[in-house]
């Protein structure tokens, strides 16, 4: 399938780029955003460092994406890109901790006399959209990472390329509705933990060990139905981390 | 269980989690129920089963370079994500239009798919297509998946194709006038030995009727008549060498693939006449393999079906031997013989025994006294399979003079023994055109 001139693994390899441009560049600028907005002296910047770094922003943010485009490609080329995937997304997960870090209920720092702050706090639903929006993107420029692969095996075997194609195509269209499910099953958590958050009467007589057990519960009750799952489903071959295209019973000489 | 992908998404939601919870960050805890929610998604899509495939193929039997169009209709009841489709083939088999590795995706709902490509096998042989390989995939790279196999096995029989013998046709016309009695007589006169049952056609005598298989076969009321071998019909014999001194060069041209087109084409011509064919293939793994005599194109496919499952082995059972094994047949029919072999095979190099030499004259001077015996006038004839020096490199060059030089010796002693020698080069010419220039010569 070719769309403006390139095929489907092309496109995917622009898109992969593209996309962790975009994750950095979204979580540098928050965490900018907050550092930037945040009062001298009240967080564990010096303040030297805030006054000095405003006019290096915009530079600053192109040279972090630049670097860490490099970096993954360097990675990738050399056979590593797995390794860089998580290295990326440890270092993405972090840069936005210091926006998300202000938002935290219970300041742990206090009880050493620390000052423990990184940022201002940001509106609480941008900077959750943003860490959302970005752990959906690790997804899905994972997914992309394993696609591309698959593309390279199909076409090594010599599947046709609208076959290859097609199967890319839908495996990205079953992510995304798996990434749409997921947020809308997060979102409505959210609204239902600021209802229940803004039911004073409730809060109240929600004792603390009370909510603690209630999540222990929902963890092993998830764990419970994922085991569910698999035996109805049953009898599963050997696990693979993504779709092997030389599974052990096709190696006679199959490759026509 | 968990695939290490999945693990690794799991062990970062719950560090956000655990690190939501102690912070009391609701950001933390709602990444964490968003990938929580993720995981859970891709563990739980069930991959494609419930997979039938029903496969066939046009035919059973075909000749060597045809194509085959393999049919496979897919059908896909439950789950979502990609299967592929494989049929392992035989090493030999080339797939010449479509691919017999297939990747189909499956949404909800049960789905069909007809999937097809052609083969097409260089080298005759007896072959066999196992069950169609089917493996599934959960959708969202989480790793689980099915495998199984569906469709009835293929079983294939590939002969060797064999020369158009039109040619020939028309040198029979010409033996027609000089050796009419013996070789040809369109009205046999019948001989003593039955050969089969068949109903009656007006015209049979009345005393040919067998009443007692007649009133056997009640449910029917044409009688049956026995049928009985013709007097005087043409018998011939072809001695056919599989040894792996054969099976040089590549697996389409060699001296033992070429030996068993120059066998078919043989086979082919006398049958067409009426003659009763009889082979023997010696020096094959199975030590030798033999072709009861019989006629008609029943017995060409049997030859076929033989020719099939030839397989090379070493020269234990020489020449000498398969007549010793075939003598029965030999004296009862005296047939006319072909040999066909590579004579610079049994060229006694300095050093060795000339033992293989005298044994292969020993059996032509039997051969040839056969039918001195039978006052037909007729020669053994003995076609020597030239490896093609292409195909084999180290016989290139000096190596080949050398190699001419050697099949020329144990040439003359062959034809010092008794029989003709049909000298035949398959990188020059067909076979058939060495068998036309020889009949001509014989005339």
């Amino acid at each position: 399938m070719r769309l403006l001139g390139s095929t489907v693994p092309e496109r995917l390899t622009r898109a992969e780029i593209f996309l962790l441009g975009a994750l950095t560049s979204i979580a540098v600028l928050v965490a900018i955003r907050s550092i930037e907005s945040a009062v001298p002296g009240e967080t564990m910047w010096p303040s030297f460092f805030l006054e000095q770094s405003r006019p290096f922003i915009s530079i600053g943010t192109l040279i972090v994406v630049a670097t860490v485009i490099g970096f993954y490609m360097v990675m990738r080329r050399r056979g590593f890109a797995h390794r860089a995937f998580w290295v990326v997304t440890l270092m993405i997960i972090g840069v936005h901790l210091t926006a998300v870090w202000a938002h935290n209920q219970l300041d742990w720092h206090h009880l050493f006399g620390r000052v423990a702050v990184f940022g201002a706090a940001e509106p609480l639903l941008l900077t959750a959209s943003l860490f959302l929006i970005s752990l959906a993107g690790l997804i899905l420029l994972h997914r992309i990472m394993q696609l591309r692969d698959l593309a390279d095996a199909f076409s090594a075997r010599g599947v046709s390329n609208s076959e290859r194609d097609g199967i890319l195509i839908n495996e990205l269209a079953s992510t995304a509705l798996a990434i749409a499910f997921a947020l809308v099953a997060s979102t409505l958590t959210v609204v239902i933990g600021a209802v229940v958050g803004n039911s004073e009467s409730l809060t109240q007589r929600l004792p603390w060990a009370v909510g603690v057990v209630g999540i222990g519960a929902v963890l092993v009750f998830a764990g419970f139905l994922v085991l569910l799952f698999r035996t109805l489903s049953g009898g599963e071959t050997a696990e693979r981390d993504q779709l092997s295209v030389n599974p052990p019973a096709l190696t006679d000489s199959d490759s026509q | 269980m968990i695939t290490p992908t999945l693990l690794s998404w799991t062990w970062l939601s719950l560090l956000l989690l655990i690190g939501g919870l102690l912070l009391g960050n609701v950001i933390l805890v709602t990444g964490a129920v968003f990938l929580f929610v993720a995981i859970l998604t891709a563990a739980t899509l069930r991959p494609p089963d419930d997979i039938t495939i029903e496969r066939s193929m046009p035919r059973a039997i075909c000749w060597v370079g045809d194509s085959l169009e393999v049919q496979r209709h897919v059908t896909i009841r439950h789950g979502i994500g990609p299967v592929r489709v494989l049929d392992v083939l035989p090493s030999d088999a080339q797939v010449i239009d479509g691919s017999n590795f297939r990747i189909i995706w499956k949404w909800r709902g049960e789905q069909s798919v007809d999937l097809s490509y052609r083969i097409a096998f260089p080298k005759r042989g007896e072959y066999s297509i196992p069950e169609t390989v089917w493996e599934s995939q959960a959708p969202l790279g989480a790793g689980r998946g099915k495998a199984g196999s569906a469709g009835p096995p293929l079983e294939l029989l590939v002969a060797p194709r064999n020369s158009d013998i039109t040619k020939l046709n028309s040198v029979r016309a010409m033996a027609r006038k000089s050796r009419l009695g013996e070789d040809i007589a369109l009205i046999r006169a019948s001989g003593e030995e039955f050969r089969e049952l068949r109903p009656y056609q007006p015209g049979d005598p009345i005393k040919s009727i067998n009443w007692k298989a007649t009133s056997r076969n009640s449910g029917d009321s044409n009688p049956l008549v026995n049928e009985l071998e013709p007097e005087g019909r043409k018998a011939v014999w072809i001695f056919f060498d599989i040894a792996d001194y054969m099976n040089i060069g590549t697996p389409v041209s060699s001296p033992m693939e070429n030996s068993i087109e120059a066998a078919g084409t043989l086979a082919q011509y006398y049958i067409s006449q009426g003659a009763t064919l009889g082979a023997y293939a010696y020096n094959t793994q199975a030590g030798g393999e033999l072709l009861s005599p019989d006629t008609g194109q029943k017995q060409f496919r049997r030859l076929t079906r033989l020719f099939a499952g030839l397989q090379p082995g070493p020269p234990n059972l020489d020449l000498l031997l398969s007549f010793e094994w075939c003598k029965s047949f030999l004296f009862r029919l005296q047939p006319h013989v072909f040999i066909i072999t590579r004579l610079d095979a049994h060229y006694p190099r300095p050093g060795e025994s000339a033992e293989s030499m005298n044994r292969m004259t020993t059996a032509i001077r039997r051969l040839t006294a056969l039918r001195a015996r039978s006052r037909r006038r007729s020669r053994v004839r003995v076609v020597h399979v030239n490896p093609d020096p292409q195909a084999v490199p180290s016989l290139s060059g000096a190596f080949d003079k050398v190699s001419a030089w050697e099949s020329m010796a144990v040439m003359s002693e062959v034809r010092r023994a008794g029989a003709a020698v049909m000298d035949w080069n398959p990188s020059r010419e067909r076979f058939i055109a060495n068998l036309v220039r020889h009949m001509d010569t014989y005339q």
